[in-house]
């Protein structure tokens, strides 16, 4: 008997648990990400993509998390229409085609001789569940919303943004169509407007879209029960020759459609009710172009000069403003002021520009801007630079080189502060305090702490994040949501009255172990 | 699932076999074959490695009574550079039981083989960590699900007596099929253990 009890005693003590932590004996490389950080924030929540899983979730205001149910389908973009309320998402599911219909996974497919197909789809989501999908082209990525008008039918126009790679083709492709989705009810209606559109417009009361495509704009009525062509601009009588758009803007008064060409001086002004077309000589092939309604003036930059012009709306007069360094982007700050700094070249300036007078103020920043953000109240402005290696300069200019800069820009008296990052920013946003007082929320890359800076007087306080950040955005309920480097989904939502933040997480293991079942059975193609 | 009935019959209907069924405990080492796909987050080798103990009591002159807990955990860190993220770490952890029956047959006081039938339920945690160096990660995430499944093997036995027979050090190996229902983790989705298994053991029988 004791030899028996000696045996077993042996044997319980070498089966105890021999794994104090988790094992982790090599690695497991994924195609896609568990969650996709570029959070979409609507009225009812914050709504998240789960790439690898093929599932989107709904991270409510109290922090829950609830699967919207896509009936299988994968999401592949989101955006939120101009309502706040409505998201619109193109998604994607595989459907077997095979003779079989028993044929129920992938992996039967393929043993029926089958072949996968993908399916396309535009979803319309509110409050957490579809109300609407429609099969579209598999080409369609991009959409053009019409302004939001309380009461008034929403419309939105899908097309094609092409920047290269493979589309998939069955069946025929037409590239001269766009979509056009009444956000109400999810219904589609294409049209053909050209070869490759590649920007819509809208006028500001919603009733008209402004199709831009190669050698073509079409101006589409929205106000009738169909949506119907109402004016067709061919921009070039040559058949050998193309136009394509570069730049394009409304007049504040929606008479008039600015469009600026690649390759090309020539800015095309068409004026819409009189379906005339003008050409304006410009003195070169402009960047960047900023409509501004105050000034009812379009200002204008050129990557090769270092001038900005200032076109008016009535007899299209153009200004010259005469600066030190060429400038490629132009950043509105209302009130008929216009920033203007360069994003491609190695330049220091920034530049205030009066749109009504043609005043300009200069700031020098220490390094390369490569983002300039305005302030809602438009009187500050927050200038991100790069690093940069000149080997040049004083010992400070040369410290400067070597860190990331965010420069403050006071509008109203044109002082400013160069404030040294330690890390690059990855997120950039804007808040009130006490009686008004201007926040900029920073982020930098590795840092787990968010920088608030008080536009004021430059001070800045940290506040302590569970894990760096990688990316901020606002709330529709007035806080901030702040997305976090971790892989299993972390979102801090930052309340900016009195910095309480609450933890989202966990949220990405979802779908963690995918199947192949094919989800749409009715849809199998025979 | 066939051979595991077929030889405990046999076993039963052989009345010239020296009497072959003892009190037995073993220390076994093993696995469990899945052919689920998603078994990679854990593991690339396409099975689970345990670790366990046996024990059994023979109520009849071929037959005992075999029930065991086996125990296997594997892991891997998981990511990837397209994807933009931080890795994280994937952990499976199971307990396996299993309660059956033992059928052998005593060739000679040094060999029996064996074929076992046993119903068998899987215990498996699935744990993830996406900062596996902070005990305090928000993201220490863990899900746990049962599987209910059946184990069919057959086996040899190879005895050293001691004491005139009446005790014996025992090593043996035995392979089968097992299948267990899929473990359900509701958010997660499904994971699947069947196929091959594969045990050795070494213990003492009485």
């Amino acid at each position: 008997m004791e030899r028996r009890l000696a045996v077993v005693v042996a044997v319980l003590l070498a089966g105890c648990d021999p794994w104090g932590s988790l094992p982790a004996d090599g690695y497991e490389t994924l195609d896609e990400a568990l969650w996709d950080d570029a959070l979409v924030a609507a009225a009812d929540g914050l709504y998240v993509r789960l790439p690898r899983a093929g599932k989107l979730v709904r991270l409510s205001p109290e922090g829950e998390v609830d699967e919207v149910d896509l009936d299988g389908a994968s999401p592949e973009s989101l955006s939120l229409a101009p309502d706040g309320r409505t998201l619109v998402v193109f998604d994607t599911w595989p459907v077997c085609e095979s003779d079989d219909p028993d044929v129920s996974t992938e992996e039967e497919c393929e043993e029926a001789g089958g072949e996968i197909a993908w399916r396309h789809g535009l979803a319309l989501v509110r409050d957490g569940a579809v109300v609407k999908e429609t099969e579209v082209p598999a080409y369609f990525n991009e959409l053009a919303y019409a302004p939001y008008v309380a009461g008034e039918p929403a419309v939105a126009v899908a097309y094609l943004d092409y920047a290269g790679g493979d589309i998939e083709v069955t069946g025929v492709l037409n590239l001269t169509e766009v979509l056009f989705v009444d956000l109400s009810t999810g219904d589609t209606s294409g049209m053909s407007v050209g070869f490759s559109a590649s920007n819509v417009l809208f006028t500001s009361d919603g009733g008209q879209a402004v199709v831009l495509s190669r050698s073509q704009v079409v101006v589409v009525d929205l106000t009738g029960e169909s949506y119907e062509t109402a004016v067709t601009f061919n921009l070039t009588l040559d058949a050998d020759q193309e136009v394509d758009a570069l730049g394009a803007a409304l007049t504040p008064d929606d008479r008039y459609l600015l469009m600026s060409v690649v390759g090309s001086a020539d800015l095309y002004v068409m004026d819409l009710e009189e379906e005339a077309i003008n050409i304006v000589d410009l003195a070169g092939a402009p960047a960047a172009m900023a409509v501004d309604a105050t000034a009812d003036r379009t200002v204008l930059v050129y990557g090769g000069r270092a001038q900005a012009d200032l076109m008016d709306h009535d007899l299209f007069d153009v200004e010259s403003v005469d600066l030190d360094e060429p400038c490629t982007a132009l950043v509105p700050a209302g009130d008929g002021v216009v920033l203007a700094y360069n994003d491609s070249q190695a330049t220091h300036d920034v530049y205030r520009l009066d749109a009504a007078t043609g005043d300009v103020e200069e700031y020098r920043v220490p390094n390369p801007v490569t983002d300039l953000r305005v302030e809602p109240g438009g009187t500050w402005a927050v200038a991100l630079q790069r690093e940069e290696w000149t080997g040049t300069g004083s010992p400070i200019d040369a410290y400067y080189d070597e860190h990331w800069v965010a420069t403050l820009l006071d509008l109203a008296s044109d002082d400013q502060v160069d404030l040294l990052l330690g890390s690059e920013p990855v997120g950039l946003a804007f808040t009130e305090g006490d009686g008004g007082r201007p926040y900029a929320l920073l982020l930098l890359s590795g840092l787990d702490a968010l920088v608030e800076v008080d536009l004021w007087n430059a001070e800045d306080t940290t506040l302590e994040l569970p894990s760096p950040a990688t990316g901020i955005g606002a709330t529709a309920d007035g806080r901030f949501w702040i997305a976090h480097d971790r892989a299993l989904g972390l979102v801090t939502l930052l309340d900016p009255e009195d910095d309480s933040m609450t933890q989202v997480w966990g949220f990405a293991d979802r779908g963690l172990f995918p199947d192949d079942t094919l989800p749409r059975l009715d849809g199998q193609e025979e | 699932m066939r051979p595991a009935p077929l030889a405990l019959l046999a076993a039963l209907a052989l009345p010239g076999a020296a009497l072959a069924a003892k009190d037995e405990v073993s220390l076994e080492i093993g696995s469990i074959a899945t052919p689920d796909p998603d078994w990679d987050l854990f593991s690339g080798s396409g099975r689970l490695s345990t670790q366990g103990l046996r024990g059994g009591w023979a109520f009849h002159d071929h037959v005992a009574l075999v029930g065991g807990w086996h125990r296997g955990a594997r892991g891997m860190t998981a990511g990837g550079e397209g994807t933009g993220q931080s890795d994280f770490v994937a952990a499976f952890s199971a307990h396996a039981f299993s309660l059956g029956a033992k059928a052998d047959w005593e060739l000679a006081p040094w060999l029996a083989p064996f074929a076992t039938a046993r119903a068998a339920g899987l215990l498996g945690r699935v744990r993830l960590d996406d900062d596996s160096e902070d005990d305090e990660n928000l993201n220490q995430l863990s899900h746990t699900a049962f599987a209910p499944g059946a184990l069919a093997t057959a086996g040899v036995e190879l005895r050293l007596p001691f004491h005139d027979g009446a005790f014996a050090a025992a090593t043996s190996l035995e392979m089968g099929y097992a299948w267990f229902a899929p473990l359900a983790y509701d958010e997660l989705g499904h994971l699947a253990f069947r196929g091959f298994t594969v045990t050795w053991g070494v213990g003492a029988r009485f």
